[in-house]
Parts: structure tokens; sequence; C-alpha cells
């Protein structure tokens, strides 16, 4: 078991919308991952589950079963919170232990070692028990409080940023040890976080969530390489989505699509995109979204077609790649490079741009063509 | 424009328990004329310290600090021509963006038309020309980010310090933040020094980076410098993401050719023939070898170690994909290419060149083949 689905959930706290006509089934096992900015309703979308939060309107079902009004604790969900909430004064294993201590759950002692001492092994914590939260890093709490989820063996796992509050490094190896964990649990899990990168490394599946509202719903590479509108392309992958208006125009047999403020600049269509862009906008009027890693520097020598010409504004060479912001007919531009380049301010570069890398939105909605 | 030099600078506070605390130890470091230096290190290692020393908001126990040629030991902050912006931006709220950049030559009685003149430079530079008449509190977190820049950028200073500036930006922010302070650097040609305990900035702003630690500094180098020739431990570890593989390793010695085996799995590697003499003339058994991420490939190259794994995480990223992977009891995380996949349990062959591998003292901690790598150069 292990089962959350949402049929056209509303919440509002008072006129205030916490989340809107919420359509989504979560399948057994799966580790489903929310994604989205502060405020968005993805706290509100775990609380709900939790059974903290009562839908304003539509249904909750949770195993199958309707469960809009069944109180948390007689829901087999346990969810973990952003700020950890342990008990400052208990142990770690005490921590661990109190889900068997309230009077429904209570287990006979020797269970309960046994239990801790399975999970804090699975979590590598174990070196840890006789400690107090306050004697823990930020990456060692925040296993405790998924050591105390996971004790109950819920049928679903609720948890709620769990990485943001430690520092890049030890955020690298939990996003690894959750990938294990998880693995290894095989629970169905609802991770709620800010960070894309979390969502793409752990998610099954991807939700993306804007204002309350679901956005898009799918596997991480197709969030990634086929985003359902401009919020989902810039929300998802770094640096953000560079994104131009243009108008369409025919040349020699082909359409190509110039941007409005980067004449010197035009995207080259291929057959089925331009089919798009001819039965699915009004006048070639199209938003192209281009990835920074799309935009591909033309070495000495060679003359590529569709090449334009930049000026360096700043590159930032990082340890894996670079950032190049270049200079286009006055607007910048973000440009992924190959890690120990080397460019100087100023200097021109020429780049090209393939038509499979682009992305075609439509102007009004920002919709993605090919889901119109 | 000035170069700054730090000769033997100590600074020591004294707790409310009345201890000494050293947060800075001997520290000797030059800062170019009109280099970008970045002073790296996690909290409290010494680098905010040295930063307020230079500025004049703290005095030195020992040694001398030098402005160009001038001993600055003994001036008030406003007579070194040092400008600092600090990171929680410290605008006057209830003053205007126009009267918030002003406020420094204002102060300084500087005539009219040069402030104008002045204003319009700084404005043009950071691109905050609409913003001169709104109030601090009206402005977004980035645009308060480079109101502090132009305020300190307006005295003209001859060394530009800057603290923290990107820590409360988001994202998307930080990135154009910093290339905007690539820019200017270039632009202006000032002397710039940037404190961070964020390695990835300081790699992709810095000219030469300070890297400190418990009140020492431990390396001072480029980017490349401190990837491919790390001083320590310590340095290998902190600059890099994803982090540095280690492999704790002990050394076999057999005819001539000597071994680092790894204690838990099966990794050897087979110190390079010029520095073997010298790994046994230092007498120690223990060794950690250091492998970056990135320096790991999946083709057969000559000169390589191949190492062989079993992948245990496999992480789509989008722009790069990383591979986690079991060497037996060691782990080995690899950054591969995003049009590169890999199933969990997949047995992978890995190469790494073994001019990119790192062999570190154990009980020590300093990096011999970076020493031996400086010897050789020599």
């Amino acid at each position: 078991m292990g089962t959350v689905k949402f049929d056209n959930v509303t919440k509002m706290y008072g006129n205030t919308v916490g989340i809107k006509n919420l359509s989504l089934e979560i399948r057994e096992e799966e580790f489903f991952v929310l994604v989205g900015p502060s405020g968005a309703g993805k706290t509100t979308t775990l609380k709900t589950v939790a059974g903290i939060l009562q839908p304003t309107e539509g249904r909750l079902y949770i195993d199958g079963k309707l469960s809009n009004l069944t109180p948390p604790y007689e829901r087999n969900v346990s969810m973990t919170f952003e700020t950890y909430a342990l008990y400052p004064q208990f142990s770690v294993y005490e921590n661990i232990a109190n889900s068997f201590r309230s009077p429904r759950y209570r287990k006979p002692e020797e269970e309960i070692d046994k239990e801790v001492k399975r999970i804090a092994g699975m979590l590598e914590i174990g070196h840890l028990l006789d400690r107090k939260p306050g004697e823990l890093s930020g990456g060692q709490k925040q296993r405790v409080s998924l050591g105390r989820a996971m004790v109950r063996r819920p049928s679903v796992f609720l948890l709620d940023e769990p990485l943001s509050h430690v520092d890049a490094k030890v955020r690298h190896r939990m996003r690894v040890e959750l990938n294990r964990i998880q693995r290894e649990l095989n629970t169905t899990t609802i991770y709620v976080t800010h960070d894309y990168v979390e969502g793409l490394s752990l998610g099954d599946r991807v939700g993306v969530i804007k204002d309350g509202q679901i956005e898009q719903v799918d596997k991480p590479d197709v969030i990634y390489h086929k985003p359902m509108n401009e919020f989902v392309a810039k929300h998802v992958g770094f640096p953000e989505v560079n994104l131009v208006s243009t108008s369409g125009r025919s040349h020699e047999g082909k359409m190509e699509l110039i941007p409005d403020e980067l004449p010197s600049m035009r995207f080259v269509l291929n057959p089925e995109q331009t089919a798009l862009v001819k039965e699915k906008t009004r006048g070639g009027r199209v938003r192209v979204g281009f990835r920074p890693q799309a935009v591909l520097i033309n070495r000495e020598g060679k003359k590529a077609e569709g090449a334009f010409t930049g000026k360096v504004y700043a590159y930032n060479p990082f340890v894996t790649y670079g950032i190049m912001i270049l200079e286009v007919d006055g607007t910048r531009i973000r440009v992924l490079t190959r890690a120990n380049e080397h460019f100087e301010v100023d200097q021109e570069v020429s780049v090209r741009i393939e038509s499979k890398d682009i992305y075609l939105f439509d102007e009004s909605t920002t919709t993605n063509l090919i889901y119109v | 424009m000035a170069s700054v030099t730090l000769k033997n600078v100590c600074k020591t506070y004294i707790s409310k328990k009345n201890e000494e605390v050293k947060a800075v130890r001997d520290l000797n470091l030059e800062v170019r004329d009109g280099e970008f230096m970045c002073l790296l290190g996690p909290s409290g290692c010494g680098k905010s310290s040295s930063m307020r020393m230079i500025v004049g908001l703290e005095e030195t126990t020992s040694g001398d600090i030098f402005i160009g040629n001038r001993k600055v030991n003994q001036l008030s902050p406003r007579d070194r021509n040092v400008a600092m912006s600090f990171e929680t931006y410290a605008l006057y709220t209830h003053l205007t963006v126009r009267e918030n950049i002003l406020f420094p030559l204002r102060a300084k009685k500087v005539p009219e038309i040069e402030q104008m003149k002045r204003l319009d430079q700084v404005v043009a530079m950071l691109e905050i020309s609409d913003l001169l008449d709104r109030g601090p509190t009206q402005l977004s977190g980035g645009q308060q980010q480079r109101v502090s820049l132009a305020r300190a950028l307006i005295r003209e200073p001859e060394v530009f310090l800057l603290d923290e500036p990107l820590s409360h930006l988001d994202v998307t922010l930080r990135t154009s933040t910093r290339a905007q302070i690539k820019h200017l650097h270039d632009e202006l040609k000032t002397t710039f020094i940037y404190v961070t305990h964020d390695q990835l900035e300081a790699i992709s702003l810095a000219d030469r980076i300070a890297v400190m630690n418990f009140a020492v500094l431990q390396q001072v180098g480029t980017r490349e410098e401190l990837l491919d020739y790390p001083i320590n431990r310590f340095v290998a570890d902190f600059i890099g993401e994803p982090a540095i593989n280690f492999f704790e390793c002990t050394l076999i010695e057999d005819n001539g050719t000597s071994t680092l085996k790894s204690n838990k799995g099966t990794l050897e590697f087979t110190v390079p023939p010029k520095w073997n003499s010298r790994l046994v003339a230092r007498g120690r058994k223990h060794y950690t070898l250091g492998i970056r991420p990135h320096d790991i490939h999946v083709e057969k190259s000559p000169d390589t170690t191949a190492i062989a794994g079993v992948v245990d995480v496999f992480e789509f990223l989008g722009e790069e994909n990383h591979v986690t992977a079991q060497i037996d009891g060691d782990v080995l995380t690899v950054v591969v290419s995003p049009y590169q996949f890999y199933t969990v349990g997949e047995k992978v062959n890995f190469y790494v060149p073994n001019n990119r591998v790192h062999i570190f003292d154990t009980e020590t901690g300093e990096c011999v083949s970076t020493t031996y790598k400086l010897e050789d150069k020599e």
C-alpha cells in the first residue's frame, strides 16, 4: 500500500489560495518530488496529506480511502519538517523511539530497541544515539529527523525541504544517501523542495508547482528537456534558460525566427518546428527558449550556418563548467562553457544554436507549442 | 590603485573568559596592484578579521600592513583610501539612493560638479540610474547590493574590499551580480579584495585566492593551482564541487616500484617512478589518494589508472550527470556529461590520468604529489 490521490483539491486560507484544483496521483512505492518557489503551495500539499490541514474543497484519498476528515494519527503517514523539530532535551535514541511511546503505538522495549538500531544503522547514525540534538551538525539532525519518520514504517513518507539547511557539500552527499535509502525502503514518498536539482536527482516523477497550481508532472528528463511552459523552463536548470520574443519569416525555403531585441541572431527551424509555428501561432510570433549550454562556441576558422557574434561582458570559470555572459545587440545572454576555457572582457565570440536545442513557447500563454 | 602587503600580521582577541583567541596568525600576503584577490575559508578562519585590519576597523596585534608603499597601521580608516561594501549593505534607509551614494563625497565636501560627474559614472557602471530617487526599502536585494557597491566605488578608492556581497541573493540574481562584479573589476582595474566562505564564488571571480583555515593562511594560488596543485588535504577538500574523492591507502614496496593500495577496496595506484625513491625515503606507510570527480573518465587513454566500479547512485542533473560508484569498500563520485546515462548495479571501468591523482601524507595532510611537482618544476 501507499498511494495518494488528490481529486480537485483546493485549500484556502481565508481569501488566500494555498492550493487550487489540485489533481494528482502518487503511485505505490513512487518517489514523488514537488518542486516550486516559496509560497507555491508545496508545504500546504504535504500538510493536507498529513492531516494537519483539511481540504477546503475536493477529495483526498490515501491508500484508496477517502481521508479528508481522517485525523492525522489515524493516517499511516509520517512527516519530517524543514526545521527538523527534534526534542532538544531527548537523546537521539529517545527522539527516534518517541513514535512508539504514545499510547496508540506503544511497543515492547526490546522491539523498540531493535527498530531504533535498525534505522540508525541504515542512516549511519548508530554512533550518535546517546547525543542530544544540540550536539549534532545540520546533516546529522536531518538524518535523525528522517529516522524518526522511518521508524514507524508508514505507508507514505512526507519530507519537507530536508536538505535546505545543510551546506552545499553535505547536500551533495545527503542527496546521494537519500537515493540509496529510498531504494532500500521502497516506500511511497512525497518530497518537497525549492531546489530543482533535488527533484531531478531523486524523483521518479517531478511535479512543478506555482501559485498553488501544478504546472507539469513528468519524469525528470522530460521536465528538463520538454518543459510545459516558460515557468518550468526557467525554474529547472542552471544557469537560467534564455528567453527571447521572436517573429517568423521565410528564408530560402526555411522558416527563421528573428528575436525582436537581437536582430543579428536567428533560429533556423527544422520541418517539425516550422509546422508547429505555422499551425499553432498567430503571425509567427513565438517566444524562444534556449538553455545556456545550447549556445555552442564556434572555434577559430569555422563558419557555421546561423552563426552570430557577441561581445563578452564577463566570464566566470567554475570547477566543471564556466558561465559566460555574452552581449549580442546590447542584450545579454547566458552561455555555459566547458571548464578551463579563457575569455577576456569585450572579446568577440562567434556562437551558434542548433534548432533541436530550442523550445518554442506560445507568446501569450507561454505554453510549449509541443503541448498545444 | 595600489598593492596591499601584510607582513607577519597577527590578531589576538581576548575572550569573555579572559582567554587569548588567535584570529589571525602570522599572515604574510601580497595583493598585487590591480589584482582581484579572494580571502576564502570556513567561518571563523580569520578572513574577516584580516579584511577589517586592512580597512582599519581593527588594529593589528602585531605585524605591518602596507597599502602601496605606505605603512598604514596607525592610519584611521578614512585616511587609508580604501572602501568597503558590507554583507548587509548598510544603506541609510531615510536617504534616497542618490543621497546614499553621494554621502561619502558630501562628507568630504567634494565640489558639486565633481560629485555629479562621479555619480553619473558609477550609476552607469552599476546600471542603477533609474533607481536614484527611490529609498533603499523600495529596492530588491540585488539592487541594494549594487547601491552599496556604488557608494563604495564613488570614493575612487585605491583598494576596494567586498564582504560576502552575494550571500543574500538568490541563485539567478547571484549569476548576474557575479558577472557584474567581474566586469566591474575589469573596467576599473582597481585592487579588489573579496571575502567569502563560498569556494565556487572565489573560483569564479578571483585572479588568485588566499585559502585560510584556523587563523592560518594555507595556500595562495589561481583557480588552476588550487584545483590541480593543492598544498594539503584541507585545501583539496575545501575547493571543488562535488568534493574530491579520498582513498585511505597503504604504501607497498616491491622491487623498486611502489604501489598505494586502498585499505578498504581494490584500488591500486602505482607511484610514478620519478617519485618512487622520494616517497620511500619519507618512511611513512599511510597515504591518502585524492581524485577529483571531474578528472575521472570512462574512456581509456594512455597513462591512466583503471578503477573498476559498480554504479550505486546515478543522478541526472540536466547540465551534467553524477555517478556514485562502489569500489569495493570505497566510494567514488564521478562527473559525466549530460548525455551519459548509467543504471544502478552496472559495472563501469573508470580511468584517471596518473598526473591527476593527488597523494597526501595521511598523518600531516601535506600533499606530497604537489610538493614533488613543484620540486620537479624547479
